[in-house]
């Protein structure tokens, strides 16, 4: 690839695939374990992702029925718990009609069965939100990801942060906050990751907590001014939404110089 | 209702003083202060509430304090792309309505989420219905009699010809990512739409396609690099 001339086509094609999600599972872990190993592929992951993400720009917008815009936001607030059909006007035809009552007695006939669907329905509802809420986090880390080459003011990074269990990268962006990604393994249900700053023998402050995305990143922004040269960063996998004081052992650290 | 601005500071009649630190808190300061005076007022135009000048961002961030009006500017804004998207993958026209609303819904339950991770704001809406469409059309199964719909069904609504088309540099930015997307031989873009828009692995598309996986690789690789170029462009 002319704009890479630095990287081989297959390392390449992997992270092209990566970056459109057409990787197999195994495919996948053999890409995350190259990130891990080379955090500068990260840059030309997140220009691949961030250039896949123009193709929506391309599509026709169409203009949408005025009425969608309250039912929409009637859905998203909860207002409206079934989404509205579109109407079929043909079936109004009076012949119908019969059809139409003899559907009431079944309905009514079914009736009894009606709490034990609701039921069944509200468990299948909770799953789809906990399934859209978490498609909706990897999203999120993916979308930090594709900016990550932008925020950037230096590619290299002001402190490494390292441990058994993974590793992450200080780097300062454009706005003069400070910027970690760190590569650690899958949490556990209900954890968090959290970072703690600690100046000499204070005890850690928080300095705020974080997911990760399906490549195993996670990515954290903190103001600079919380965090003097000098201190220690530190990661700990803490109960959610996170602790006052660290009570995981520290699983990746590294020094502010 | 005026604005006065004086050594730092912003007073609007009838409402609190706001401290300059930043253009972005002036803006929510702003908007806070005309939420608070309209609160007294009768009903008013969206454009009184000073919405439509707020960044992306701040939306998300009022969005987290359960501002339903920052929803619906959110929806303004991007729901037609939304749609676009979903419509594009699913090919159904009731499936794409659905996918939107639950796109909307995710981003009224999740915007602390993104609060917090500070990525674009359409870049994750984009990621949000990608996934949403994606799960969707494998769930139902629809995936190739749906993408031969496709550019029946997007005829459905009339292309836009006042409101999103005004904006100048969305008609721009399309016009140069269809031209982009136009340069690329049609095997490239055929691979990479199946990629993006199908949800299909490199495997599953040699295997449609009946060509070798190499072949396949070189394609994507190649077609995703012209459009990384026009990325920096665009960026420049």
């Amino acid at each position: 690839m002319e704009s890479s001339p630095e990287y081989s086509d297959e390392i390449v094609d992997l992270l092209t695939a990566y970056a459109l999600d057409a990787l197999e599972p195994a495919e996948r872990a053999k890409v995350q374990q190259l990130l891990s190993e080379r955090p500068e592929l990260q840059k030309i992951l997140a220009e691949l992702r961030a250039a896949a993400d123009l193709l929506p720009f391309a599509l026709e917008r169409p203009v949408l029925p005025p009425e969608w815009r309250q039912r929409t936001i009637d859905y998203a607030l909860g207002r409206q718990r079934i989404k509205q059909k579109h109407s079929f006007p043909h079936l109004r035809q009076p012949w119908l009609i019969g059809l139409g009552s003899l559907a009431t007695a079944l309905i009514i006939a079914v009736f009894g069965l009606i709490g034990y669907i609701n039921n069944l329905h509200s468990q299948l509802t909770t799953a789809i939100q906990q399934r859209d809420q978490a498609q909706a986090l990897a999203a999120t880390a993916q979308a930090a990801s594709q900016q990550l080459a932008a925020v950037l003011t230096n590619p290299t990074p002001l402190a490494s942060l390292r441990g058994d269990a993974g590793q992450g990268s200080i780097y300062l962006d454009r706005t003069g906050e400070l910027l970690l990604i760190a590569a650690l393994p899958p949490l556990t249900e209900n954890q968090v990751y959290q970072l703690w700053v600690i100046q000499g023998d204070a005890a850690p402050v928080s300095g705020g907590v974080f997911t990760l995305d399906p490549s195993g990143y996670g990515i954290v922004r903190l103001p600079a001014a919380r965090v003097p040269g000098g201190s220690t960063l530190a990661i700990t996998a803490e109960p959610a939404p996170g602790s006052d004081g660290p009570t995981g052992p520290i699983l990746i650290a590294g020094r502010i110089t | 209702m005026s604005v006065r601005r004086a050594a730092g500071r912003v007073h609007v009649d009838g409402g609190l003083d706001c401290i300059s630190a930043n253009s972005v808190i002036m803006q929510r300061c702003r908007y806070a202060e005309k939420k608070k005076v309209s609160s007294l007022m009768p009903p008013r135009q969206s454009e009184d509430t000073g919405l439509p000048n707020l960044t992306d961002e701040l939306l998300i961030d009022l969005i987290v304090q359960r501002d339903e009006a920052a929803l619906g500017e959110l929806y303004d804004r991007y729901a037609s792309l939304v749609y676009a998207i979903a419509l594009r993958i699913t090919g159904d026209r009731q499936t794409a309505e659905e996918v939107m609303q639950d796109v909307f819904q995710n981003i009224w339950q999740t915007a602390g989420g993104f609060r917090h991770q500070s990525g674009a704001v359409v870049g994750w809406i984009i990621g949000i219905t990608r996934h949403r469409a994606i799960d969707t059309l494998r769930s139902k199964r629809e995936r190739a009699r749906n993408r031969e719909l496709t550019g029946i069904e997007a005829a459905y609504f009339l292309p836009n010809s006042s409101g999103v088309e005004q904006d100048l540099e969305q008609r721009a930015l399309r016009q140069a990512v269809q031209a982009a997307l136009a340069d690329l031989p049609p095997t490239q873009r055929q691979a990479i739409e199946m990629a993006y828009y199908g949800g299909m692995t490199q495997t599953e598309i040699a295997k449609q396609l009946g060509e070798p996986l190499g072949t396949i690789k070189t394609r994507l690789r190649l077609g995703l690099s012209k459009l990384r170029e026009l990325l920096r462009t665009l960026a420049e």
